[in-house]
């Protein structure tokens, strides 16, 4: 393989036109609008628009709003894109881990009710400990389910790596892992993770980009264990997805990256 | 740094000196262009901090070796080099600058879109004392779309780099309302990957002259606006 060869994914990048190869999916996105950033267009139909002008099959969100005050009304938004758009919106099913009780009747109501497929958790907006019981009991739900879970982060890798072995049934996705060495996390333990354990993914969603550490992060965990996310509607889906189309790498790779790992991941 | 251009399809850059953003300054700027001599796909610009154009004329004297040797793009780097964007300290070089309508490209420092090195208020000031200098703030992050838009509405000759400013949407949005103008690709390289900012214009939602006005002739044409 020559990484310096022109690669078709370049080529139609350059030029604006939408990607030839299927599927590409987008792991990492959100619906509606978060206070701390304004985010303009942040409406499903919005992705949409965008994942038609780039070739993007289908993309897994959450609701700012579910990763934050009111999981249900959040849940509720991304039930609706999923009914609006039906198999271009996957969802992840968000709960607020401060209300134990409510962990698992919104989990079966997110997934039987509203077809959500993924969980996302996200600890800093709730202010939360990645090893809390109520993750925990979340986990049971996921391995009962067979489903797949995003985490902003997951604490400290020796929380992940319990997790990835006790609950073998589930995948687990690193979210932010671009890099191996620009990130606010200790990436290199959670690159390790992600290379070693068969189900620790990592998704890519972030603004950093320094040259070169994208394709130093996919040799070092290997291209089958990373997904293209965007951010998105946050970070603009257009831009993020630059990173794998013009990265240094074959496009066999580029495919996994794009969509086929992501497929395997939540099984579809 | 032109294979990697020839890699990205780039055709032209706007560069500038480490050694003048880092150590430098003077020693920077000529090296820099001793270092492109000859190299027609790359344009100068020179690093400017407040002592460069110390002392009765030497804002006329800073700018008029900068334009006698080609240069026709300057770059401040306020929170790096540790000095405000206040008029009585920088107010007459950027008068010089504005007379001769030379791009200036503010960077602030920001490396994560949570950063918050920018002085917005100062941003505002050196436009409105300035309405004539063409501004172009430099690695933005998706943070600031509520400060950019109000003063793209306020700062007619302000405009956005592109390397770091990546909110969803941003370029459908300001071409709506403001047009294409105010939007300058640039990459980053070598530090940045340039394979982002590159996406972004050409996945843009927006018309394809509005693409190539941004991709590169807004810079082109501030370029050939100096004077």
């Amino acid at each position: 393989m020559d990484r310096m060869a022109e690669s078709r994914y370049v080529t139609l990048a350059v030029r604006g036109e939408k990607l030839d190869s299927s599927p590409v999916i987008d792991i990492h996105g959100h619906i509606g609008t978060w206070g701390a950033v304004w985010v303009p267009a942040g409406s499903a139909k919005d992705a949409i628009a965008a994942m038609d002008a780039i070739g993007v099959d289908s993309i897994c969100v959450s609701a700012f709003l579910s990763i934050g005050p009111d999981p249900e009304k959040g849940n509720d938004m991304v039930g609706q894109a999923i009914r609006d758009y039906p198999g271009r919106i996957i969802g992840y099913a968000a709960f607020n881990p401060n209300y134990p009780e409510t962990v698992v009747p919104e989990l079966d109501r997110c997934f039987d009710e509203l077809g959500m497929l993924g969980l996302k958790f996200h600890p800093d907006q709730h202010k939360y400990p990645a090893d809390g019981p109520s993750y925990k009991t979340a986990l049971d739900f996921a391995a009962a389910r067979k489903a797949f879970v995003l985490s902003h982060h997951w604490g400290r890798p020796e929380i992940l790596e319990d997790y990835a072995k006790r609950y073998p049934e589930v995948r687990f996705i690193v979210a932010h892992h671009a890099s191996l060495g620009a990130s606010f996390m200790p990436a290199q333990s959670w690159g390790g993770l992600i290379r070693d354990l068969p189900n620790v993914y990592a998704d890519i969603a972030s603004s950093l980009a320094p040259m070169g550490d994208f394709e130093a992060m996919v040799d070092y965990v290997g291209p089958k264990k990373v997904l293209y996310g965007s951010d998105a509607q946050l970070h603009e889906m257009g831009a993020q997805i630059g990173r794998v189309l013009f990265a240094r790498l074959g496009d066999e790779e580029k495919a996994d990256i794009l969509g086929r790992n992501a497929a395997r991941v939540i099984g579809l | 740094l032109i294979e990697e251009m020839d890699y990205y399809h780039i055709s032209e850059a706007l560069v500038f000196n480490a050694t003048a953003r880092e150590t430098d300054i003077e020693a920077g700027n000529q090296e820099l262009l001793r270092e492109i001599s000859g190299v027609e796909r790359l344009n100068p610009s020179w690093v400017l901090a407040p002592e460069q154009a110390r002392g009765p004329d030497g804002a006329a004297q800073f700018v008029g070796r900068m334009l006698g040797q080609g240069v026709k793009a300057a770059r401040v780097f306020p929170t790096l080099h540790g000095f405000p964007m206040s008029e009585w300290l920088i107010g007459d070089v950027l008068s010089e600058l504005e007379r001769h309508a030379v791009p200036l490209f503010i960077d602030y420092g920001n490396q994560h879109w949570s950063d918050k090195f920018t002085d917005w208020d100062q941003v505002y000031t050196t436009c409105t004392d300035h309405p004539g200098l063409p501004v172009i703030l430099v690695h933005e992050g998706l943070a600031t779309l509520r400060m950019v838009l109000a003063l793209f509405g306020k700062c007619h000759k302000l405009h956005i780099e592109l390397s770091y400013y990546q909110p969803g949407s941003v370029i459908e949005l300001v071409c709506s309302e403001f047009g294409p103008e105010r939007l300058i690709f640039g990459s980053g390289m070598p530090v940045y990957d340039p394979g982002l900012p590159i996406s972004l214009v050409a996945y843009s939602r927006v018309d394809r002259d509005a693409k190539e006005a941004i991709a590169g002739g807004n810079l082109r044409r501030l370029l050939e606006g100096v004077v």
